[in-house]
Protein backbone atom coordinates (compact mmCIF):
# COMPACT_ATOMS: atom_id res chain seq x y z
CA UNK A 1 0.00 0.00 0.00
CA UNK A 2 2.03 3.32 -1.15
CA UNK A 3 1.95 5.90 1.52
CA UNK A 4 2.90 9.48 1.75
CA UNK A 5 6.03 9.48 4.27
CA UNK A 6 5.72 12.05 7.02
CA UNK A 7 8.23 14.79 8.19
CA UNK A 8 10.04 11.76 10.46
CA UNK A 9 10.00 9.43 7.54
CA UNK A 10 11.50 11.83 5.04
CA UNK A 11 13.97 12.98 7.35
CA UNK A 12 15.25 9.44 8.18
CA UNK A 13 15.76 8.72 4.45
CA UNK A 14 17.24 11.77 3.43
CA UNK A 15 19.13 11.83 6.65
CA UNK A 16 20.61 8.14 5.89
CA UNK A 17 21.48 9.89 2.30
CA UNK A 18 23.13 12.95 3.55
CA UNK A 19 25.66 10.82 6.10
CA UNK A 20 26.57 8.34 3.33
CA UNK A 21 27.05 10.61 0.21
CA UNK A 22 26.61 13.86 1.52
CA UNK A 23 23.50 14.90 -0.26
CA UNK A 24 21.89 17.71 1.22
CA UNK A 25 18.36 17.26 2.82
CA UNK A 26 17.47 20.85 1.06
CA UNK A 27 18.23 19.04 -2.32
CA UNK A 28 14.76 17.25 -2.49
CA UNK A 29 12.67 20.12 -0.55
CA UNK A 30 10.68 20.49 -4.01
CA UNK A 31 9.56 16.59 -4.13
CA UNK A 32 7.53 14.30 -2.38
CA UNK A 33 7.89 10.84 -1.30
CA UNK A 34 6.40 7.76 -0.12
CA UNK A 35 6.37 3.98 0.41
CA UNK A 36 5.52 0.87 -0.09
CA UNK A 37 7.18 -1.93 1.84
CA UNK A 38 11.09 -1.41 1.07
CA UNK A 39 10.78 1.02 -2.30
CA UNK A 40 10.51 4.58 -1.80
CA UNK A 41 9.43 6.90 -5.04
CA UNK A 42 10.06 10.63 -5.37
CA UNK A 43 7.62 12.69 -6.79
CA UNK A 44 7.19 15.94 -7.71
CA UNK A 45 5.02 18.13 -5.30
CA UNK A 46 2.12 18.52 -7.46
CA UNK A 47 1.67 14.88 -7.66
CA UNK A 48 0.00 14.69 -4.39
CA UNK A 49 -1.54 17.99 -4.69
CA UNK A 50 -4.42 16.68 -6.61
CA UNK A 51 -7.33 14.94 -6.11
CA UNK A 52 -6.37 11.33 -8.36
CA UNK A 53 -9.15 9.69 -7.66
CA UNK A 54 -10.59 7.95 -10.44
CA UNK A 55 -7.41 7.18 -11.61
CA UNK A 56 -6.26 3.91 -11.81
CA UNK A 57 -2.74 4.32 -10.76
CA UNK A 58 0.30 2.23 -11.50
CA UNK A 59 3.23 4.50 -10.29
CA UNK A 60 3.66 7.64 -9.24
CA UNK A 61 6.94 9.16 -9.71
CA UNK A 62 10.05 7.79 -9.87
CA UNK A 63 12.03 5.03 -7.91
CA UNK A 64 14.19 6.61 -5.81
CA UNK A 65 15.78 4.17 -3.30
CA UNK A 66 14.80 0.85 -1.51
CA UNK A 67 15.39 0.73 2.79
CA UNK A 68 17.24 -2.87 4.04
CA UNK A 69 17.03 -4.47 6.66
CA UNK A 70 19.70 -1.99 9.01
CA UNK A 71 17.49 0.75 8.01
CA UNK A 72 20.48 1.14 5.20
CA UNK A 73 19.04 3.25 1.95
CA UNK A 74 20.08 2.54 -1.60
CA UNK A 75 19.27 4.98 -3.76
CA UNK A 76 18.24 3.20 -7.32
CA UNK A 77 20.51 3.45 -10.51
CA UNK A 78 18.34 6.69 -11.82
CA UNK A 79 18.02 8.63 -8.98
CA UNK A 80 22.49 8.13 -8.98
CA UNK A 81 21.74 9.55 -12.71
CA UNK A 82 19.98 12.95 -11.50
CA UNK A 83 21.73 13.34 -7.95
CA UNK A 84 24.52 11.99 -8.25
CA UNK A 85 26.49 15.62 -8.76
CA UNK A 86 25.40 16.21 -5.16
CA UNK A 87 27.84 13.60 -3.96
CA UNK A 88 30.91 14.12 -2.32
CA UNK A 89 31.78 10.96 0.33
CA UNK A 90 31.50 7.52 -0.38
CA UNK A 91 32.31 7.54 -4.44
CA UNK A 92 34.43 5.32 -6.54
CA UNK A 93 35.84 6.93 -9.64
CA UNK A 94 35.95 3.82 -12.84
CA UNK A 95 38.42 3.92 -15.41
CA UNK A 96 36.99 3.45 -19.30
CA UNK A 97 37.66 0.18 -18.97
CA UNK A 98 36.25 -0.69 -15.39
CA UNK A 99 33.23 1.80 -16.58
CA UNK A 100 32.53 -0.84 -19.12
CA UNK A 101 32.68 -4.36 -16.34
CA UNK A 102 30.68 -2.63 -14.18
CA UNK A 103 27.79 -1.39 -17.11
CA UNK A 104 28.10 -5.28 -18.32
CA UNK A 105 26.68 -5.82 -14.49
CA UNK A 106 29.94 -7.73 -13.72
CA UNK A 107 32.25 -7.35 -9.81
CA UNK A 108 35.14 -5.53 -10.24
CA UNK A 109 38.47 -6.33 -8.06
CA UNK A 110 41.02 -4.49 -6.55
CA UNK A 111 39.66 -1.22 -5.52
CA UNK A 112 41.55 1.23 -3.80
CA UNK A 113 39.38 4.34 -2.94
CA UNK A 114 38.48 6.78 0.05
CA UNK A 115 34.94 5.01 0.91
CA UNK A 116 33.81 2.22 2.98
CA UNK A 117 32.54 -0.84 2.78
CA UNK A 118 28.37 -0.37 1.79
CA UNK A 119 26.63 0.96 -0.70
CA UNK A 120 28.73 3.66 -2.72
CA UNK A 121 28.30 5.70 -5.92
CA UNK A 122 30.24 4.82 -9.00
CA UNK A 123 31.53 7.88 -11.09
CA UNK A 124 33.51 8.27 -14.51
CA UNK A 125 34.73 11.26 -14.86
CA UNK A 126 31.56 13.92 -14.96
CA UNK A 127 29.23 10.89 -15.34
CA UNK A 128 27.49 9.60 -12.14
CA UNK A 129 26.70 6.16 -13.03
CA UNK A 130 25.16 4.12 -10.49
CA UNK A 131 25.43 1.98 -7.41
CA UNK A 132 27.42 -0.53 -6.32
CA UNK A 133 28.44 -2.32 -3.14
CA UNK A 134 32.20 -2.40 -2.00
CA UNK A 135 33.28 -4.94 -0.15
CA UNK A 136 36.87 -5.67 1.06
CA UNK A 137 38.35 -4.01 -1.76
CA UNK A 138 35.75 -5.92 -4.67
CA UNK A 139 32.74 -3.74 -6.18
CA UNK A 140 30.00 -5.28 -7.00
CA UNK A 141 27.73 -3.74 -9.59
CA UNK A 142 24.06 -3.02 -8.93
CA UNK A 143 22.79 -1.84 -12.34
CA UNK A 144 19.75 -3.47 -13.09
CA UNK A 145 19.52 -6.15 -15.63
CA UNK A 146 17.64 -4.66 -17.68
CA UNK A 147 20.00 -0.93 -18.05
CA UNK A 148 23.42 -3.24 -18.55
CA UNK A 149 24.83 -2.83 -21.96
CA UNK A 150 24.77 -6.09 -23.96
CA UNK A 151 27.65 -5.68 -26.28
CA UNK A 152 31.16 -5.86 -24.71
CA UNK B 1 6.38 3.34 -62.62
CA UNK B 2 5.13 2.56 -59.34
CA UNK B 3 7.23 -1.23 -58.88
CA UNK B 4 8.93 -0.18 -56.22
CA UNK B 5 5.68 0.78 -53.68
CA UNK B 6 3.15 -2.00 -55.02
CA UNK B 7 4.64 -4.57 -53.06
CA UNK B 8 3.97 -3.29 -49.61
CA UNK B 9 1.08 -0.67 -50.26
CA UNK B 10 -2.62 -1.76 -50.60
CA UNK B 11 -4.31 -0.64 -53.84
CA UNK B 12 -7.12 1.37 -51.95
CA UNK B 13 -4.33 3.34 -50.10
CA UNK B 14 -2.27 3.89 -53.63
CA UNK B 15 -5.47 5.32 -55.22
CA UNK B 16 -6.72 7.25 -51.90
CA UNK B 17 -3.27 9.65 -52.49
CA UNK B 18 -3.30 9.64 -56.19
CA UNK B 19 -6.60 11.60 -55.26
CA UNK B 20 -5.60 13.55 -52.71
CA UNK B 21 -2.31 15.02 -53.95
CA UNK B 22 -3.05 14.55 -57.65
CA UNK B 23 0.57 14.30 -59.62
CA UNK B 24 2.44 15.58 -56.54
CA UNK B 25 1.27 11.59 -55.43
CA UNK B 26 3.99 9.91 -57.32
CA UNK B 27 6.43 11.97 -54.83
CA UNK B 28 4.77 10.62 -51.91
CA UNK B 29 5.37 7.68 -53.10
CA UNK B 30 8.74 8.00 -53.20
CA UNK B 31 9.64 9.03 -49.94
CA UNK B 32 7.22 6.46 -48.74
CA UNK B 33 9.65 3.81 -49.28
CA UNK B 34 13.01 5.54 -48.65
CA UNK B 35 14.51 4.96 -45.23
CA UNK B 36 14.45 7.53 -42.28
CA UNK B 37 17.12 9.70 -40.67
CA UNK B 38 17.69 8.45 -37.53
CA UNK B 39 17.03 11.44 -34.58
CA UNK B 40 17.65 11.89 -30.86
CA UNK B 41 16.27 14.25 -28.76
CA UNK B 42 18.71 15.30 -25.79
CA UNK B 43 17.44 14.57 -22.49
CA UNK B 44 17.63 18.22 -20.84
CA UNK B 45 16.15 16.81 -17.55
CA UNK B 46 20.35 15.07 -17.40
CA UNK B 47 22.42 16.94 -19.34
CA UNK B 48 22.53 20.16 -21.64
CA UNK B 49 22.25 20.33 -25.34
CA UNK B 50 25.96 20.89 -26.00
CA UNK B 51 27.76 18.57 -23.67
CA UNK B 52 26.02 15.56 -25.29
CA UNK B 53 26.71 16.97 -29.19
CA UNK B 54 30.14 17.68 -27.87
CA UNK B 55 30.32 14.19 -26.82
CA UNK B 56 29.10 12.55 -29.59
CA UNK B 57 30.63 14.60 -32.23
CA UNK B 58 33.94 13.51 -30.45
CA UNK B 59 33.18 9.53 -30.70
CA UNK B 60 32.79 10.31 -35.02
CA UNK B 61 29.02 11.42 -35.02
CA UNK B 62 27.94 14.12 -37.50
CA UNK B 63 24.82 15.61 -35.99
CA UNK B 64 22.39 18.43 -37.70
CA UNK B 65 19.80 19.79 -35.59
CA UNK B 66 16.14 19.23 -36.73
CA UNK B 67 14.81 23.04 -37.68
CA UNK B 68 11.44 22.98 -35.40
CA UNK B 69 12.83 21.70 -32.38
CA UNK B 70 16.35 23.16 -29.70
CA UNK B 71 17.35 20.10 -28.58
CA UNK B 72 17.11 17.08 -31.51
CA UNK B 73 18.83 16.12 -34.04
CA UNK B 74 19.11 13.79 -37.12
CA UNK B 75 22.61 11.80 -36.84
CA UNK B 76 23.88 12.07 -40.70
CA UNK B 77 26.17 8.77 -40.46
CA UNK B 78 26.78 5.58 -39.43
CA UNK B 79 29.97 4.31 -37.75
CA UNK B 80 31.09 0.32 -38.63
CA UNK B 81 32.14 -0.13 -35.11
CA UNK B 82 29.68 1.36 -32.57
CA UNK B 83 25.99 1.66 -32.74
CA UNK B 84 24.06 4.79 -30.84
CA UNK B 85 22.35 2.45 -28.90
CA UNK B 86 25.34 0.56 -26.89
CA UNK B 87 26.91 4.08 -26.30
CA UNK B 88 27.74 5.32 -22.60
CA UNK B 89 25.28 8.40 -23.09
CA UNK B 90 22.22 6.23 -24.16
CA UNK B 91 23.09 4.15 -21.13
CA UNK B 92 23.12 6.92 -18.91
CA UNK B 93 19.82 9.02 -20.25
CA UNK B 94 21.84 11.70 -21.78
CA UNK B 95 19.07 11.06 -25.52
CA UNK B 96 15.95 9.79 -26.93
CA UNK B 97 16.00 7.96 -30.16
CA UNK B 98 12.55 9.67 -31.04
CA UNK B 99 11.32 10.53 -35.11
CA UNK B 100 11.39 13.85 -35.89
CA UNK B 101 7.58 14.48 -36.68
CA UNK B 102 6.21 12.68 -33.20
CA UNK B 103 8.22 15.43 -31.17
CA UNK B 104 5.86 18.41 -32.90
CA UNK B 105 2.93 17.91 -30.64
CA UNK B 106 4.67 18.64 -27.26
CA UNK B 107 6.20 21.12 -29.06
CA UNK B 108 2.68 22.32 -30.05
CA UNK B 109 1.20 21.76 -26.75
CA UNK B 110 3.95 23.69 -24.45
CA UNK B 111 3.74 22.05 -21.26
CA UNK B 112 4.93 24.72 -19.06
CA UNK B 113 6.44 23.96 -15.29
CA UNK B 114 3.49 23.55 -12.51
CA UNK B 115 1.30 22.60 -15.32
CA UNK B 116 -1.00 19.76 -15.04
CA UNK B 117 -1.06 18.13 -18.15
CA UNK B 118 -2.29 14.42 -19.49
CA UNK B 119 -1.00 12.15 -22.22
CA UNK B 120 -4.05 10.01 -22.62
CA UNK B 121 -2.34 7.55 -24.80
CA UNK B 122 1.60 7.45 -23.52
CA UNK B 123 3.21 4.49 -24.32
CA UNK B 124 6.14 3.85 -24.89
CA UNK B 125 6.82 7.10 -23.75
CA UNK B 126 8.70 9.45 -26.01
CA UNK B 127 6.22 12.54 -26.08
CA UNK B 128 5.89 11.82 -22.25
CA UNK B 129 9.65 12.21 -21.67
CA UNK B 130 9.61 15.37 -23.73
CA UNK B 131 6.71 16.61 -21.51
CA UNK B 132 8.79 16.07 -18.76
CA UNK B 133 11.62 17.65 -19.58
CA UNK B 134 9.86 20.55 -20.97
CA UNK B 135 8.71 20.76 -17.44
CA UNK B 136 11.80 20.88 -16.08
CA UNK B 137 10.20 17.58 -13.87
CA UNK B 138 7.91 20.13 -12.14
CA UNK B 139 3.67 20.05 -12.27
CA UNK B 140 2.16 16.62 -12.64
CA UNK B 141 1.47 14.62 -16.17
CA UNK B 142 -0.78 11.73 -16.07
CA UNK B 143 0.56 9.30 -18.39
CA UNK B 144 -2.08 6.80 -19.28
CA UNK B 145 -2.32 3.28 -21.41
CA UNK B 146 -4.44 0.68 -21.45
CA UNK B 147 -2.29 -1.94 -22.77
CA UNK B 148 0.12 -3.60 -20.36
CA UNK B 149 3.06 -4.70 -21.99
CA UNK B 150 2.84 -1.08 -23.51
CA UNK B 151 3.00 0.17 -20.16
CA UNK B 152 5.74 -1.81 -19.18
CA UNK B 153 7.92 -0.11 -21.87
CA UNK B 154 6.86 3.45 -20.83
CA UNK B 155 7.80 2.57 -17.60
CA UNK B 156 11.03 1.89 -18.54
CA UNK B 157 11.76 4.97 -20.77
CA UNK B 158 10.33 7.26 -17.79
CA UNK B 159 12.74 5.52 -15.45
CA UNK B 160 15.88 5.96 -17.89
CA UNK B 161 14.75 9.62 -18.58
CA UNK B 162 14.70 10.18 -15.27
CA UNK B 163 10.97 11.88 -14.99
CA UNK B 164 9.60 12.22 -11.86
CA UNK B 165 6.69 14.35 -12.40
CA UNK B 166 4.79 11.67 -14.27
CA UNK B 167 1.81 9.51 -12.73
CA UNK B 168 1.52 6.64 -14.46
CA UNK B 169 -2.26 5.10 -14.93
CA UNK B 170 -3.80 1.69 -16.90
CA UNK B 171 -7.27 2.22 -17.91
CA UNK B 172 -9.92 3.20 -21.07
CA UNK B 173 -8.34 6.65 -22.37
CA UNK B 174 -12.47 7.72 -22.55
CA UNK B 175 -12.48 6.92 -18.56
CA UNK B 176 -10.21 9.81 -17.29
CA UNK B 177 -12.91 11.85 -18.23
CA UNK B 178 -14.75 9.96 -14.70
CA UNK B 179 -12.11 11.47 -13.02
CA UNK B 180 -11.87 14.86 -11.03
CA UNK B 181 -8.56 16.27 -12.84
CA UNK B 182 -9.10 19.23 -14.53
CA UNK B 183 -6.02 19.91 -16.91
CA UNK B 184 -4.32 22.88 -18.20
CA UNK B 185 -3.02 20.62 -21.09
CA UNK B 186 -4.26 17.42 -22.53
CA UNK B 187 -2.41 15.44 -25.47
CA UNK B 188 -4.21 12.86 -27.13
CA UNK B 189 -1.95 11.18 -29.75
CA UNK B 190 -4.16 8.85 -30.46
CA UNK B 191 -3.99 5.20 -31.84
CA UNK B 192 -4.32 5.45 -35.58
CA UNK B 193 -3.60 3.16 -38.90
CA UNK B 194 0.03 4.37 -39.14
CA UNK B 195 0.78 5.09 -42.43
CA UNK B 196 3.02 7.86 -41.53
CA UNK B 197 5.39 5.39 -39.97
CA UNK B 198 5.56 3.37 -43.39
CA UNK B 199 8.85 4.27 -43.39
CA UNK B 200 10.43 3.16 -40.73
CA UNK B 201 8.37 -0.24 -41.01
CA UNK B 202 7.04 -0.89 -44.63
CA UNK B 203 4.74 -3.92 -42.43
CA UNK B 204 2.81 -1.16 -41.31
CA UNK B 205 0.15 -1.11 -43.83
CA UNK B 206 -0.12 -4.91 -43.52
CA UNK B 207 -3.60 -4.32 -42.03
CA UNK B 208 -4.57 -0.84 -43.60
CA UNK B 209 -7.87 -1.11 -45.26
CA UNK B 210 -10.79 1.95 -45.45
CA UNK B 211 -12.43 -0.23 -42.92
CA UNK B 212 -9.83 0.08 -40.15
CA UNK B 213 -9.62 3.57 -41.19
CA UNK B 214 -13.49 3.65 -40.47
CA UNK B 215 -13.05 1.92 -36.94
CA UNK B 216 -10.22 3.85 -35.81
CA UNK B 217 -12.28 7.00 -36.54
CA UNK B 218 -15.25 5.97 -34.59
CA UNK B 219 -12.79 4.90 -31.42
CA UNK B 220 -10.80 8.30 -31.73
CA UNK B 221 -13.89 10.24 -31.65
CA UNK B 222 -15.13 8.59 -28.74
CA UNK B 223 -11.71 9.41 -26.87
CA UNK B 224 -11.54 13.08 -28.21
CA UNK B 225 -15.09 13.72 -27.10
CA UNK B 226 -14.50 12.26 -23.89
CA UNK B 227 -11.10 14.08 -22.52
CA UNK B 228 -12.12 17.22 -23.82
CA UNK B 229 -14.46 17.07 -20.85
CA UNK B 230 -11.50 17.50 -18.44
CA UNK B 231 -9.98 20.46 -20.55
CA UNK B 232 -10.02 23.14 -18.33
CA UNK B 233 -11.26 27.16 -19.57
CA UNK B 234 -8.30 28.52 -21.08
CA UNK B 235 -6.77 25.20 -21.59
CA UNK B 236 -5.11 23.46 -24.62
CA UNK B 237 -5.96 20.18 -26.30
CA UNK B 238 -3.54 18.69 -29.07
CA UNK B 239 -5.29 16.02 -31.22
CA UNK B 240 -2.03 14.51 -33.16
CA UNK B 241 -1.94 10.85 -34.98
CA UNK B 242 1.14 9.66 -37.54
CA UNK B 243 -1.80 8.84 -39.88
CA UNK B 244 -3.19 10.71 -42.70
CA UNK B 245 -6.69 9.37 -43.42
CA UNK B 246 -8.62 12.37 -43.39
CA UNK B 247 -10.97 9.83 -41.26
CA UNK B 248 -8.89 9.67 -38.75
CA UNK B 249 -8.32 13.59 -38.96
CA UNK B 250 -10.15 16.20 -40.17
CA UNK B 251 -13.20 13.96 -39.31
CA UNK B 252 -12.43 13.51 -35.92
CA UNK B 253 -11.67 17.12 -35.69
CA UNK B 254 -15.07 18.13 -37.01
CA UNK B 255 -17.42 15.95 -34.87
CA UNK B 256 -15.49 17.56 -31.65
CA UNK B 257 -16.49 20.82 -33.15
CA UNK B 258 -20.01 20.02 -33.87
CA UNK B 259 -20.20 19.21 -30.28
CA UNK B 260 -18.79 21.47 -28.12
CA UNK B 261 -18.79 25.25 -29.27
CA UNK B 262 -16.58 26.52 -26.70
CA UNK B 263 -14.01 24.47 -28.74
CA UNK B 264 -11.69 26.87 -31.29
CA UNK B 265 -8.52 25.34 -33.77
CA UNK B 266 -5.73 27.47 -33.30
CA UNK B 267 -3.01 27.69 -36.18
CA UNK B 268 0.15 25.45 -35.77
CA UNK B 269 3.07 27.12 -36.47
CA UNK B 270 6.89 25.76 -35.96
CA UNK B 271 9.61 27.53 -37.47
CA UNK B 272 11.62 25.85 -39.62
CA UNK B 273 8.48 23.18 -40.01
CA UNK B 274 6.69 22.71 -43.70
CA UNK B 275 3.18 21.90 -42.59
CA UNK B 276 -0.14 21.83 -44.90
CA UNK B 277 -3.96 22.80 -44.24
CA UNK B 278 -6.31 20.54 -43.13
CA UNK B 279 -8.56 19.20 -45.56
CA UNK B 280 -11.75 20.24 -45.65
CA UNK B 281 -13.70 17.70 -47.66
CA UNK B 282 -13.04 14.21 -48.18
CA UNK B 283 -15.01 11.81 -50.08
CA UNK B 284 -18.28 13.36 -50.09
CA UNK B 285 -18.41 14.81 -46.37
CA UNK B 286 -17.93 18.06 -45.88
CA UNK B 287 -15.80 18.96 -42.47
CA UNK B 288 -16.18 22.31 -40.52
CA UNK B 289 -14.12 25.31 -41.94
CA UNK B 290 -11.90 25.69 -38.84
CA UNK B 291 -9.90 22.33 -39.83
CA UNK B 292 -8.00 24.43 -42.30
CA UNK B 293 -6.25 25.45 -39.08
CA UNK B 294 -5.33 21.79 -38.71
CA UNK B 295 -1.73 20.92 -40.07
CA UNK B 296 -0.77 17.80 -42.09
CA UNK B 297 2.67 16.83 -42.45
CA UNK B 298 3.56 15.13 -45.32
CA UNK B 299 6.78 12.53 -45.38
CA UNK B 300 8.20 14.53 -48.98
CA UNK B 301 7.78 17.80 -47.06
CA UNK B 302 10.50 17.86 -44.16
CA UNK B 303 12.20 14.47 -45.34
CA UNK B 304 10.23 12.36 -41.69
CA UNK B 305 7.21 10.67 -40.98
CA UNK B 306 3.65 11.55 -42.31
CA UNK B 307 2.14 12.97 -39.36
CA UNK B 308 -1.23 15.51 -38.50
CA UNK B 309 -1.51 17.61 -35.53
CA UNK B 310 -4.61 20.01 -34.48
CA UNK B 311 -4.29 22.70 -31.79
CA UNK B 312 -7.84 23.24 -29.80
CA UNK B 313 -8.35 26.01 -27.38
CA UNK B 314 -11.16 25.83 -24.34
CA UNK B 315 -12.79 29.31 -24.39
CA UNK B 316 -15.08 30.86 -22.31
Amino acid sequence: MLRILNKVERMEILGALETRFGWKQAIFDDFGFLQSSDKIWICSKECLEHDIKGLKIETIGLLFARQGFQRDVKPTTNIVQLFGKHTTTNVIELTDEQTYTFLHGLDIAGIQADASDGYVIIRRGEDYLGVGILRQGKLKSQVPKARRIKKF
Amino acid sequence: MMEEHRSFMPKEFVARYEQILGPESKEFFRYCSLPLRKCIRVNTLKVSVDHVVERLERQGWRLERIPWTEDAFWILNRQEDKALGNTDEHFLGYFYVQEASSMIPPLVLQPKPHETVVDVAAAPGSKTTQMSAMMENKGLIVANDPNISRLKALRFNLEKAGCINVIVTRMDGAKIAQSNLQFDKILLDAPCSAEGTVRKDHRALQKWSPKLVHDLSTLQKHLLLNVVNRLKVGGTLVYSTCTLAPEENEEVVSALLAARKDIVVENVALSGLKTRSGMTEWNGKVYDPQVKNCARIYPHDNDSEGFFVTKLRRTE
